[in-house]
């Protein structure tokens, strides 16, 4: 697979630093409200099959969705610091794996120029940090220009498009056996 | 007539017991061994001998007796003479209503004579469980309501896994079986007795045992109403002895016995105008729409307005349902072959979707916005939220919206639909070269190269590549050949496994499906009499071998590919299991072909990517010459499957294109 091109700020946010970015234009309602209304909007649409607002403090909300694979994920948001994170996307991924290897390829390349602009993650907006945590995979999205709600959405849309392109299209089918309770008499 | 026996590669001696006798030369010796296939009716044939000529065996021979019973004439029952049955007044119906076909075992005696009696083309094989299968599959090939039958309870309950499959892909199949006798209900009286009814509760779209006599008119006028309106599906009638045998003197002793034109209509749901002029206002507003082109679309015959909305206004289309091709895979705003232009799409219009995903099992994203189109209003709704819905039939809708779309061109998503296309066909062309690579360290053949191999064939070679009929199954072998089986005009392929994923109905499903290319029966017109296509596996072949006697007796020309990886394609699942392995494996290097020749069909074994060229040519050229039906046995790995072993392994494939069939 060739090497992606990746634009200057994905490069600089590829999963080794992660940036404080607090240079936000939107207060912490404001912020809340935009993601708040972007994910009950999936959630109407029936892309949630479950969804809550589980607690708002201190700038911070977590929310918590039923979604692929009928797994709970959770969604935080840090207004303060103007990121929003799901710490687990995938589980059971051991981070010298050639599926992690993969995997940050895969996010990476959501971002090269070469995408049109409805399927690109614009680094101009969003910085994408992923960090690999005993075999928990996290993506961290950092609004780089206050636009919250293009945060959230894109976030949804990456973790989508792994669910429905990187797993179902690599050679994950045992790995989704296995870690994700794909039921093989199901299939 | 064709031996086979000198052109097919011959397969490795195998090990020796320890009595030195090998399983080969068990076959060898044995008359099912020897290569064979049915001679013309009432011939002869010595080839049965070929490998053994001091057995005086004779050889399978088709009777006469088959084609001189297929050649009289059609007798419809009248209440001139002595009066009509039962089941004749039935047959009648099934003749008015221009019932395509009739599979079946015998069982049911009085009313699967009386249905072939009256013209209906009918057969009869070898299990119901098959038959019913092989009528699904004649219904999918044509979109016509088929009949199934066999007998009260044992030969019913074995249709079973394939009436759920029917009502899984919405066939209007007309599900016949005898069921007693009313005066023995309850009693266990004599032999087979069963509660048909609630066998079927959850696999049919209506069921009716009938208990009067005089109303068998009215209720088979119920069963093709339900079958013929609105979203088919099937209906289950069951025959007890004294409503098939009961003789009717005049028209006078039978409830309702009017014309179909009375007890039925073909009126369809309308679009309001605001309703089409919401629809193509949200399309011509979205940038990236694609069209989901539903089962219903085939059902309603409407790939002609397909066709010109979908060019008028650069619509993308993408085919779904178990059938395909009433949006060619090769036009250029086909999304079939280009999954990843799914997710790019900023508006999705399902037509005729019956059997409904639920966001996140089709490839589109979040924030996609959604129209649905559907005969009957309760289903608008169910698992996808809409953004429009509108109750009509798909072809009154399409027609209106290729009369209400302005003409627009989309150049930037035409060329996005392309560069996926060329994406997908770059990934499977890499699997290929792959399997190229495994199939020669291994000396067996690769799933990737066995399907690419059929591709070639049908699609780039000599023959027509609209022609040929295909469908697939198997886990291995269904994934795979998924990517590779293409359709280029209405129902040049279906999906066996569509929906209710039912291991091995395939080949039997390509037997009724080719037998409608046989007779030109609706869009299979064009090519009448041209030869079918299956790919199964080794595991799937067991449910439908025998009915390659039914094939060869009636001349239906289905070229089979058995994908041979000497296990259920699911054994993965056992590999950190203790003592579980062996519930999942065979014995190795089983001879399929031989079966095959033994059924009276040609046999064809390959272990290469060249013998497996030259064996579809020679299959190819006894279905299109005599009508001779072949199974090639492709001998593989069980550890293709694996990711570990043989990267990639299988992989699902995304839903709708080529390959789906969840929905």
């Amino acid at each position: 697979m060739a090497a992606p091109q990746v634009h200057w700020g994905a490069a600089l946010f590829s999963g080794l630093e992660f940036f404080n970015m607090t240079a936000t234009t939107k207060t912490s309602p404001d912020a809340i409200d935009a993601v708040t209304g972007a994910l009950e909007s999936y959630a109407q649409r029936g892309v949630f099959r479950g969804f809550s607002k589980t607690g708002v403090k201190n700038g911070k909300a977590t929310f918590r969705m039923l979604w692929h694979r009928e797994r709970f994920f959770d969604l935080i948001l840090d207004a303060r610091r103007a990121t929003i994170r799901i710490p687990v996307v995938l589980p059971e991924v051991p981070a010298q794996s050639a599926m992690y290897r993969e995997f940050k390829k895969y996010v990476l390349g959501r971002q090269v120029e070469t995408l049109p602009d409805h399927r690109r993650i614009d680094p101009a907006k969003v910085s994408v940090k992923y960090r690999n945590s005993r075999g928990e995979i996290a993506l961290t999205f950092s609004v780089l220009d206050g636009d919250f709600e293009y945060g959230a959405r894109k976030l949804i849309h990456l973790v989508h498009e792994i669910y429905l392109d990187f797993l179902q299209d690599g050679p994950y089918y045992d790995y989704m056996v296995e870690h994700l309770g794909l039921d093989p008499d199901a299939v | 007539m064709d031996t086979n026996t000198n052109d097919t590669p011959k397969a490795p001696e195998q090990e020796s017991t320890s009595d030195g006798f090998s399983r080969r030369d068990f076959l060898r010796s044995s008359a099912a061994g020897a290569g064979v296939a049915a001679a013309v009716a009432g011939a002869t044939s010595e080839a049965f001998a070929a490998d053994a000529p001091s057995l005086d065996i004779p050889s399978i021979v088709i009777p006469q007796e088959i084609p001189d019973n297929l050649a009289e004439d059609p007798k419809i029952g009248t209440f001139d003479d002595r009066g009509m049955t039962g089941a004749e007044v039935f047959a009648k119906v099934c003749v008015d209503e221009d019932l395509a076909a009739m599979f079946c075992c015998p069982g049911n005696y009085t009313v699967i004579n009386a249905v072939a009696s009256a013209g209906i083309p009918s057969y009869g094989g070898r299990t119901e469980g098959a038959m019913c299968a092989a009528a699904d599959g004649f219904s999918r090939a044509t979109g016509e309501a088929v009949a199934t039958s066999g007998t009260e309870g044992p030969g019913f309950t074995h249709m079973i896994m394939n009436i759920a499959s029917a009502n899984a892909a919405r066939t209007p199949l007309l599900v016949l079986a005898s069921n007693m006798r009313l005066a023995g209900d309850d009693r266990e009286a004599f032999i087979q007795t069963g509660y048909q009814q609630p066998t079927t509760t959850g696999m049919k779209k209506y069921g009716k045992r009938l208990i009067a006599p005089n109303r068998v008119h009215e209720y088979a006028g119920y069963a093709f109403r339900q079958m013929k309106s609105g979203i088919p599906g099937p209906a289950h009638l069951d025959f007890p002895s004294e409503v098939a045998r009961a003789v009717f003197e005049d028209s006078s002793e039978l409830t309702d016995y009017y014309d179909k034109s009375q007890y039925r209509t073909e009126s369809r749901a309308h679009p309001s105008p605001k309703e089409v002029e919401q629809a193509v206002e949200m399309i011509t507003k979205a940038e990236r729409p694609i069209l989901i082109a539903g089962q219903g679309v085939f059902q309603r015959k409407a790939w002609e307005p397909l066709m010109k909305a979908a060019e008028k206004h650069d619509l993308a289309v993408v085919g779904s349902g178990p059938t395909r091709g009433h949006f060619p895979d090769d036009h250029r705003l086909s999304v079939s072959l280009s999954p990843d232009a799914l997710m790019s799409a900023d508006l999705v219009i399902f037509v005729g979707q019956y059997c409904m995903p639920s966001p996140g099992e089709f490839r589109f994203n979040p924030d996609v916005k959604t129209i649905r189109i559907n005969p009957e209003q309760e289903d608008l709704g169910r698992n996808w939220p809409l953004d429009l819905g509108i109750v009509s039939d798909e072809k009154i809708f399409l027609e209106a919206l290729a009369d209400g779309l302005p003409s627009k061109k989309r150049d930037l998503w035409v060329d996005e639909i392309a560069a996926a296309r060329k994406k997908f066909e770059a990934k499977h062309l890499a699997d290929y070269d792959l399997g190229v690579k495994y199939s020669k360290e291994t000396n067996t053949v690769h799933p990737a190269v066995m399907c690419k191999e059929v591709h070639d064939f049908f699609y780039q070679g000599d023959i027509d590549p609209n022609q040929t009929i295909s469908g697939s199954g198997g886990w291995t072998s269904g994934l795979y050949s998924g990517r590779w089986l293409r359709a280029f005009r209405p129902a040049q392929s279906i999906v066996p496994a569509y929906q209710y994923a039912a291991i091995g109905p395939d080949m039997a499903m390509m037997i009724g499906a080719t037998a409608a290319v046989e007779r030109g029966v609706g869009p299979q017109a064009p090519y009448k009499g041209a030869p079918g296509l299956c790919i199964t596996s080794d595991a799937g072949i067991a449910y439908s071998m025998f009915e390659l006697d039914t094939a060869a007796k009636y001349k239906i020309p289905l070229i089979t590919l058995v994908y041979n990886n000497n296990s259920w394609g699911m054994w993965p699942n056992a590999v950190r299991s203790a003592r579980s392995m062996h519930m999942y494996l065979f014995q190795e290097n089983l001879r399929y072909d031989k079966l095959a020749e033994g059924l009276g069909a040609r046999g064809e074994y390959v272990r290469t990517q060249e013998e497996l060229r030259a064996a579809l040519k020679r299959s190819y050229d006894a279905a299109a010459n005599e009508s001779m039906s072949t199974l090639i046995n492709v001998q593989a790995l069980k550890e293709f499957t694996s990711q570990r072993d043989y990267p990639p392994g299988v992989s699902l494939n995304p839903q709708p294109g080529v390959g789906a069939f969840s929905h």
